[in-house]
């Protein structure tokens, strides 16, 4: 059998020498290069009749090869889809493609009509996308309708002996698919990707028969585009409104007033909207004037009280002191004494005593008088406030880790619901299997919040930025630049992490060296992300040097070909025999009959550089692989390259990149079982397949 | 030309989309043949595309057509320089065309014409006679080093020249290459008036009648976003301008700010609201990048 694999690899490799089985075949068939010829050029001239003719001259030519005991030629499938394309309308090239399909093209030919149907004809893959979209709701609402029923955790799994331990999932089941039937007409990405591809057909080709259905369509899914649109918009007016945002409600107010039909949906947030900027009108109106009536004092102290004001406005803290100290020692009952100590309390701020000015403010904040409400007012703002802030943001942030890790992410309606049907069934009894299995549950919760921060970061980094951003140089700053660099790891930001604790004052060599091995490793990350990126490559071998992540650049980057280079593996070569051919790489087919005595190449094939070919050859001994090279002139080189790239374009071209995610039967079976140890403990549910969404652009119908 | 068949290999490869891969199933000495077919049957499927109201079309690894059948033919002519000689130079022509390289396509498609024992001789005159104006056309200068009057004046003349072949070839596949070509020289001439807008009388208003007569003239265009997102782009500048010449908060008008930002905002949101094209998350940066400097402006002065 190899032997035989082996004869034929040498008759397609050596298409010029005429002592071979195959060649002999070809030589008895003369006239396909005139049929192709013929074909091709009809097919610039945008004669479908030449092409059809040489269309069937070839299949005449296959048809006589079968009766002589030859392989079929194998070039009229690439006709047919050339004569395909040449059709004047879209029925008809739809009907040409099927028809190529239905012949068991070969893979090249197959892939690149495939791509025509799916790609080019956009109504029906308007079409797919719709009936995959029915299917993905139906199956939604089908699989979580089971999923509540199919949970088996703790007590549930003693639902055999009491029934009314399922009514909690019962009424979870029943409550998510009225959810979900409530939401099933929302308008999907698909749809809307769907609407484009219709309208886009009809300006395409609008003489398509199809052309009123998918009028009809295009007319059902816009109406329902529109409305969602509008719906969109009224809920940004209202969520803003809701946050207090008042520009941002007022501009989807008006956005949404500009869409068609939806002036009556907006109405009631439009007024909400209008009352609520009369209000902060109202309200910034007011805070122009004083809030008490000015009550000046009278003799002297009216002359020591105008001293004391004209001291505060000038800002002089000496000044203000002076006059502050005069007037509480002349006038110790004046009912004026709490803005004499405000004053004392600006004029120790400005002296930058800012401790001393706390003190006199907290002296007064208590006081129902305007210079109370001021000095309360003061207190509150961030100069005065510190790091508690900082502290109270970080109380919370440990707080929510704790609350993840001993009860999930919240107690939902959900889990609500399963607590009271176990304890309506069990009583206290429950408590017990509740602890046992929730232990299951805990444990993966602090796995995870080990591994990574559940709870947020941002209000932490928030409040240290701000204080910061005040107080740069301040006595604290080094403490918040370590309490904000221990935020940011957690975040995930470790630039930002390594930043702050390079300011730090007495920073850890070794925590800085652990920072930077998490940033390579993040660029590398990256770099893989962004298909090996070499400038990124090179940026974690030269910045961070000493880290894990250089290593293993610094060997993508010394394994990355070289300009000019093209490797090509043997498995390759060995699906493109053509290759080894005298106008591509011009190898002795022996290199690939599996004898080692006779030279193997190995794995790795062959590399075309520009002034040689370089082949990677088997041990014959059992070592390590060895190299030969072979010096290519510029003209060999070219042809070589071109052989190489054209082979290496038809792999990738034939490659199915999700190939590997499916099993060899699991295309065939439309329903999965799903286990899973969560945040609830353990779960297992069978549900339909959904149809996985592979448009390339599904972020342009988000 | 070659770089573009190299990047899809290298992608394909760095992306792990390369397998062993499968070759056609052609017979021996029959496969150049096949390798052939398999570049011309995606090229003569788009020869009719609309390159003005739709996108450039891509092979089924998401790159550029033409440029890849480009790259492809003339790998194949290395490999087999003395065979189906016209048909390649022919259709690297028709490529060359496509893609706005008329000079080069004129001169492929005279060598196909001298080679009169060809099939595509006489097409090959005709379609050399249309790319040879198209690229007549093509060579007037725009202007590039001159005073902003001097470039005005170049790129009128070559709307000029431009409008006669969009009107000559008005019925013809080839009257969207033109339009091609006339859209790209308005968007030009407006982003100067744009950019100079200072300089000229009412430069405001008429910076923002260019841009407005663009989207209007190509409505039907491919282009058509990018022409609204630019449009934004002015209304924000001229918010921004505002808040220069009126920085001093007794000067600053709220209303008159919100007015010319909500109008660039309404214009981004256009676009980041736009489903399927290309230039929506551009759309959606922007809608919020501007709002956040809107409500940056608006705190300060309150």
């Amino acid at each position: 059998m190899r032997r035989l694999a082996f004869l034929a690899l040498v008759a397609l490799a050596s298409p010029a020498r005429a002592d071979s089985l195959l060649d002999d075949s070809t030589r008895t068939d003369p006239e396909l290069p005139a049929l192709v010829h013929r074909a091709t050029t009809a097919a610039l001239l945008g004669e479908v009749g030449g092409i059809d003719d040489a269309a069937a001259a070839l299949r005449a030519i296959d048809e006589a090869r079968r009766d002589r005991g030859l392989a079929k030629a194998g070039v009229t499938d690439d006709v047919e889809l050339l004569a395909a394309a040449c059709r004047p309308t879209r029925d008809a090239r739809r009907d040409a493609l099927h028809a190529v399909l239905d012949d068991h093209p070969d893979p090249i030919v197959e892939r690149t009509a495939r791509h025509a149907l799916e790609q080019e004809d956009d109504a029906a893959a308007a079409d797919r996308l719709l009936s995959d979209d029915r299917h993905n709701r139906r199956a939604t609402v089908v699989n979580d309708a089971v999923r509540p029923l199919g949970v088996f955790s703790g007590a549930a799994l003693l639902a055999v002996a009491n029934p009314f331990l399922i009514a909690g999932s019962a009424l979870d089941s029943l409550l998510t698919t009225a959810v979900n039937l409530y939401h099933y007409n929302e308008l999907s990405p698909r749809e809307r990707e769907a609407l484009v591809r219709y309208r886009r057909q009809l300006a395409r080709d609008p003489n398509t028969t199809d052309a009123a259905d998918i009028v009809d369509a295009a007319r059902e899914i816009n109406a329902r585009h529109v409305a969602t649109l509008c719906k969109d918009t009224v809920t940004l007016a209202t969520k803003a409104l809701a946050d207090g945002d008042l520009d941002r409600a007022r501009f989807y107010v008006d956005s949404a007033g500009r869409l068609p039909g939806c002036e009556d949906r907006v109405a009631t947030t439009r007024e909400r909207v209008a009352a609520a900027l009369a209000a902060r009108e109202a309200r910034a109106e007011a805070a122009r004037w004083p809030a008490d009536d000015l009550e000046l004092p009278s003799g002297d102290e009216h002359d020591d009280y105008a001293a004391l004001v004209s001291a505060t406005a000038l800002g002089d803290p000496a000044g203000i002191m002076a006059a502050a100290q005069r007037f509480t020692q002349r006038h110790p009952d004046s009912d004026n004494s709490d803005g004499a100590t405000l004053a004392v309390a600006v004029a120790r701020d400005l002296a930058g005593h800012r401790g001393d000015a706390a003190d006199a403010l907290h002296a007064i904040a208590r006081d129902k008088s305007g210079p109370g409400r001021v000095a309360a007012a003061m207190l509150e703002s961030p100069r005065y406030h510190r790091l508690d802030a900082l502290a109270a943001a970080e109380r919370r942030h440990s707080r929510d880790v704790a609350q993840y890790v001993l009860v999930g992410g919240g107690v939902d309606g959900r889990t609500a619901l399963y607590t009271a049907a176990q304890f309506g069934a069990q009583g206290m009894q429950a408590a017990e299997s509740f602890g046992v299995f929730n232990v299951l549950g805990m444990v993966s919760r602090a796995w995870n919040a080990w591994r990574k921060d559940p709870a947020s970061n941002q209000a932490i980094i928030d409040e240290g930025e701000q204080y910061l951003a005040n107080e740069p140089e301040g006595v604290e700053a080094s403490d918040v630049h370590e309490r904000l660099a221990t935020a940011y790891e957690r975040a995930g930001a470790y630039d930002r992490a390594l930043l702050h604790y390079r300011a730090v004052d007495a920073p850890d060599p070794k925590r800085i060296e652990k920072l930077e091995g998490k940033i390579a490793d993040q660029l590398l990350e990256n770099a893989h992300k962004a298909g090996e990126e070499p400038a990124l490559l090179a940026a974690i071998v030269h910045y961070y040097p000493t880290s894990d992540a250089a290593e293993k650049a610094e060997k993508l980057l010394k394994d990355m070909p070289r300009t000019g280079t093209l490797p090509v593996a043997r498995d390759v070569l060995v699906a493109h025999p053509s290759l080894l051919g005298p106008s591509a790489l011009d190898l002795d087919p022996i290199l690939l009959d599996g004898r080692t005595d006779n030279g193997e190449l190995a794995d790795a094939g062959v590399t075309v550089t520009p002034d040689a070919l370089v082949l990677t050859l088997r041990n014959p001994d059992g070592g390590d692989d060895r190299t030969e090279r072979r010096p290519l002139t510029s003209e060999k080189y070219d042809r070589a390259r071109a052989a190489a790239e054209d082979a290496l374009y038809a792999a990738a071209l034939t490659t199915d990149p999700d190939a590997k995610e499916f099993g060899r039967f699991e295309r065939y079976i439309p329903l999965f079982i799903a286990g899973s140890l969560g945040d609830g403990g353990v779960s297992v549910a069978p549900g339909i397949k959904l149809r996985r969404d592979t448009s390339p652009d599904r972020p342009l119908y988000e | 030309m070659r770089t573009m068949l190299s990047l899809v290999v290298a992608a394909a490869a760095l992306l792990g989309a390369v397998g062993t891969g499968r070759a056609g199933d052609a017979t021996g000495a029959f496969a150049p043949y096949e390798d052939l077919l398999e570049v011309l049957a995606p090229l003569t499927w788009h020869l009719g595309d609309d390159l003005y109201r739709f996108p450039p079309p891509h092979d089924p690894t998401g790159h550029d057509l033409f440029q890849l059948t480009l790259a492809r033919l003339e790998g194949w002519e290395k490999r087999y320089p003395s065979i189906f000689r016209d048909v390649t130079t022919f259709s690297r022509a028709e490529a060359y065309e496509r893609i706005g390289e008329y000079q080069k396509a004129t001169d492929a498609y005279r060598q196909v014409a001298d080679s009169t024992d060809s099939p595509l001789a006489g097409a090959a005159r005709r379609h050399a006679s249309r790319t040879a104006t198209f690229a007549a056309a093509a060579a007037l200068p725009e202007g590039d080093d001159g005073e902003l009057d001097a470039r005005l004046q170049a790129l009128r003349k070559k709307l000029d020249a431009w409008g006669k072949i969009v009107e000559q070839q008005a019925g013809t596949p080839y009257q969207s290459m033109a339009l091609v070509e006339e859209e790209r020289l308005e968007r030009l001439t407006s982003g100067l008036v744009v950019d100079h807008r200072q300089l000229l009388d009412k430069g405001n208003q008429t910076a923002e009648r260019a841009l407005r007569f663009l989207i209007q003239k190509h409505a039907e265009s491919k282009n058509l976003p990018e022409h609204v997102l630019r449009l934004g782009d002015l209304y924000a500048d001229l918010a921004r301008e505002y808040l220069r010449t009126h920085e001093r908060p007794l000067v600053f008008k709220e209303d008159e700010f919100l007015a010319r930002a909500d109008r660039a905002l309404d214009v981004y949101r256009k676009v980041a609201t736009w489903d399927g094209v290309r230039e929506k998350p551009e759309g959606q940066g922007r809608f919020t990048a501007f709002e956040a400097y809107k409500a940056n402006v608006l705190a300060r002065y309150r």
